[in-house]
């Protein structure tokens, strides 16, 4: 009798299938976070990504402190991305404190947001998502296996940041962009330097495109929301309204009041410290996907000449996200060239520094960051010291995407083996870019 | 265990805890540089360049970020044990980096965390502590970010077996020696004659006033400066300065560098 009870159990054992997917501490990520997926009977009952950031909580660390350090501690919230909060930080302090700021000023700060993208694109696209395209696990290899293309991988990498260090005294977390301009104007002669390089870092960029159009993606679809700060004319990181794939527009203000933060649970405990931000209740993606299926129209011509090799337009291929960098590659370079030149001939005699007056104020700064819209808001009192602090990352508002995406993987790829599907899941984690110490600051 | 003489090549690992992950960044802003760097030293680790499991033992190991838990402590405790020569990436490491004004600057305890996560969040941030309060540290990148030919120099010297130190001048003398318009006499409250050199004086060089953040340099006279910065400035202006890199508790408590 007992010898048939536990048989049925056994059986029950077997037919009940309980297992775990579960990739530790994921590498070539910006960042540490680890995939979890619980299955039973092939069901998927949860996938989350987790993000193993420790908490630095640098939006309170601000609160009492001068405006003037806000634009440098939160530049340290990212290395990669540093640029854009420094952008985001000034922008929201200018509103504050209703600095007017002169046309040549956003001219160099456009420059220095198209240049943080191509840097950070050109570094994600060939060290850490080529990889699984190529069934590479160590980037040592790829640039043995093409060393040329490395080389101008790096040339390009380079470019970009000496014009970080040339307009905003470093490659990284800027020195001379502070509120009210440049505290020093960028030297000309290496300005001209620059114009003269972006011809070659274009053409390289144009070789990166050709290699990337022929890798093989993974098939995928899935209809999901992107949102993006668009520009009323061209393509650029700096300005715009919010516009969104259900044909909706806002100003960035008003959809910022929209955005709901929330911490995350799994089985009643905390998952980690994200505070993931939905529209609403919905799930949203931010990044060159959705900027590209929301304004391809206005990127300039070679840009658009690589837009053939897109399933759809707009393309719901999120892995395709790293095809939608290349691309911004390609864009951001063309309109530096542009730009450097504007800035020599009309504006290199122009003042740099506003100056202004403190006041008890509110703003909100959005850029497009690498990754997607970034937000930073502040209020200040009339001694300038900040007294609230609030910052929306791009990966903070792209995490509930992907999971929404893990589960259709998941049911697509249940005949695979175990080692392919977390290889499918690794690889589309890496492909939205996402930077994890941004989310959790 | 002399690493000019080792028939193997040394093996290099770097990790990071909690931090921006920018010194990182700077590693990878050497380009054709670093990939020398992985010719003359064996890849042991660096989680943006490769997927692989750590190695028993590594030779050299860079570390950047502060721990900001359980899990963190761990890796920094097993990383020194298994490092031969363990390197402070960038301020975080060194002094403690941004994430330290949470210490000076909290009136109740868990003060921030609640700013953040709400009243009712249970999240815990522990106290934020640089990596030589934790594990011996042998040798220092510092500034934030790192200045990333300094860490190539550092990286080539231990492979030729030699010991490199920081030189022991202030960023005053970088400052000078360039030409830049001193900070100091424009009313700025720099702190570049009490800062250990090496940055090339790179804020001064953009018109930003030194915040110390490679750290005092020991000297009698810090004490003499810091009095007078406070007069002119305000007690609470120099401490809130001090406190942005988190080297305050460096520069008024005792300074062991």
């Amino acid at each position: 009798m007992r010898f048939l009870v536990n048989a049925k159990f056994k059986i029950i054992g077997k037919i009940m299938k309980k297992k775990t997917l579960h990739i530790n501490h994921l590498a070539k990520i910006e960042g540490h976070a680890s995939f979890y997926a619980d299955l039973l009977n092939g069901d998927i009952r949860s996938a989350r990504l987790r993000i193993e950031q420790g908490a630095r909580l640098i939006e309170g660390l601000i609160v009492g402190r001068y405006f003037e350090e806000a634009p440098m501690v939160t530049s340290r919230i990212c290395g990669i991305c540093s640029v854009v909060h420094n952008l985001a930080s000034i922008k929201a302090l200018e509103e504050a404190f209703g600095v007017k700021i002169n046309p040549a000023v956003n001219l160099l700060r456009k420059i220095l947001g198209f240049s943080e993208v191509i840097q950070s694109h050109t570094a994600h696209v060939f060290y850490l998502s080529l990889g699984d395209f190529l069934g590479e696990k160590n980037d040592i290899n790829i640039a043995k296996r093409y060393p040329r293309l490395n080389q101008k991988v790096i040339f390009i990498r380079d470019f970009a940041n000496q014009i970080k260090e040339v307009i905003g005294g470093r490659t990284l977390h800027l020195i001379a962009s502070v509120v009210g301009g440049f505290s020093k104007a960028p030297d000309l002669s290496l300005l001209k330097n620059l114009l003269e390089k972006s011809k070659e870092a274009l053409d390289f960029s144009l070789e990166l495109a050709d290699f990337f159009i022929k890798l093989k993606f993974p098939n995928f679809y899935r209809d999901f929301i992107f949102v993006g700060m668009i520009p009323k004319d061209g393509y650029n990181f700096f300005e715009g309204q919010i516009k969104t794939s259900q044909k909706k527009i806002f100003k960035p203000k008003v959809f910022y009041t929209q955005i709901v933060e929330r911490l995350r649970t799994e089985n009643g405990q905390l998952l980690d410290l994200l505070k993931e931000a939905r529209y609403g209740e919905k799930a949203y993606m931010v990044g060159a996907l959705a900027r590209l299926n929301l304004n391809h129209q206005k990127m300039n011509k070679l840009a658009r000449s690589y837009l053939k090799y897109f399933p759809s337009l707009p393309c719901f291929n999120t892995y395709y996200n790293v095809l939608a960098q290349v691309l911004e590659i390609v864009h951001s370079l063309e309109e530096v060239n542009f730009l450097l030149k504007e800035y020599l001939n009309n504006f290199s005699r122009v003042s740099l520094r506003q100056k202004f007056s403190l006041r008890a104020g509110e703003g909100l700064g959005v850029v497009e960051a690498p990754r997607g819209t970034l937000y930073h808001k502040y209020q200040v009192d009339r001694y300038g010291i900040i007294r609230q602090c609030n910052i929306i990352t791009p990966t903070a508002q792209f995490v509930p995407n992907i999971e929404e995406d893990f589960i259709k993987i998941l049911k697509e790829t249940k005949n695979f083996s175990e080692a392919e599907r977390k290889k499918r899941i690794a690889w589309l984690i890496r492909a939205y870019d996402p930077c994890m110490t941004c989310a959790i600051q | 265990m002399n690493l000019k003489k080792r028939t193997k090549k040394p093996v290099l690992g770097i990790f990071s805890l909690a931090c921006c992950e920018g010194c990182q960044v700077e590693l990878l802003n050497l380009g054709e540089k670093l990939f020398k760097i992985f010719q003359v030293f064996r890849f042991g680790y660096f989680n943006w360049m490769a997927e692989k499991e750590w190695p028993k033992y590594f030779d050299v190991v860079l570390c950047e970020g502060t721990p900001s838990k359980e899990e963190e402590f761990s890796k920094l405790k097993e990383l020194r044990k298994r490092a031969r020569y363990f390197v402070a990436l960038g301020n975080c490491a060194d002094l403690g980096g941004v994430q330290e004004i949470k210490n000076y600057t909290e009136k109740e305890k868990d003060e921030k965390v609640k700013y953040v996560y709400g009243q009712k969040a249970k999240v815990k941030v522990p106290n934020v502590v640089p990596l030589h309060k934790v594990v011996k540290v042998d040798y220092r990148l510092p500034t934030c970010p790192i200045n990333r030919e300094e860490a190539f120099s550092l990286l080539l010297a231990l492979r030729q077996n030699l010991d490199p130190q920081i030189l022991r001048r202030p960023v005053c003398y970088e400052c000078q020696h360039r030409g830049y318009d001193c900070l100091l006499l424009q009313g700025k409250p720099c702190l570049g004659p009490i800062t250990l050199g090496g940055c090339q004086a790179i804020c001064p060089k953009s018109g930003v006033f030194c915040y110390g953040c490679r750290g005092p340099i020991l000297s009698q006279d810090r004490e003499k400066f810091l009095a007078w910065l406070s007069k002119k400035f305000g007690e609470k202006r120099v401490k809130e300065i001090l406190e942005t890199f988190g080297v305050e508790d460096e520069v008024f408590g005792e300074c062991k560098i």
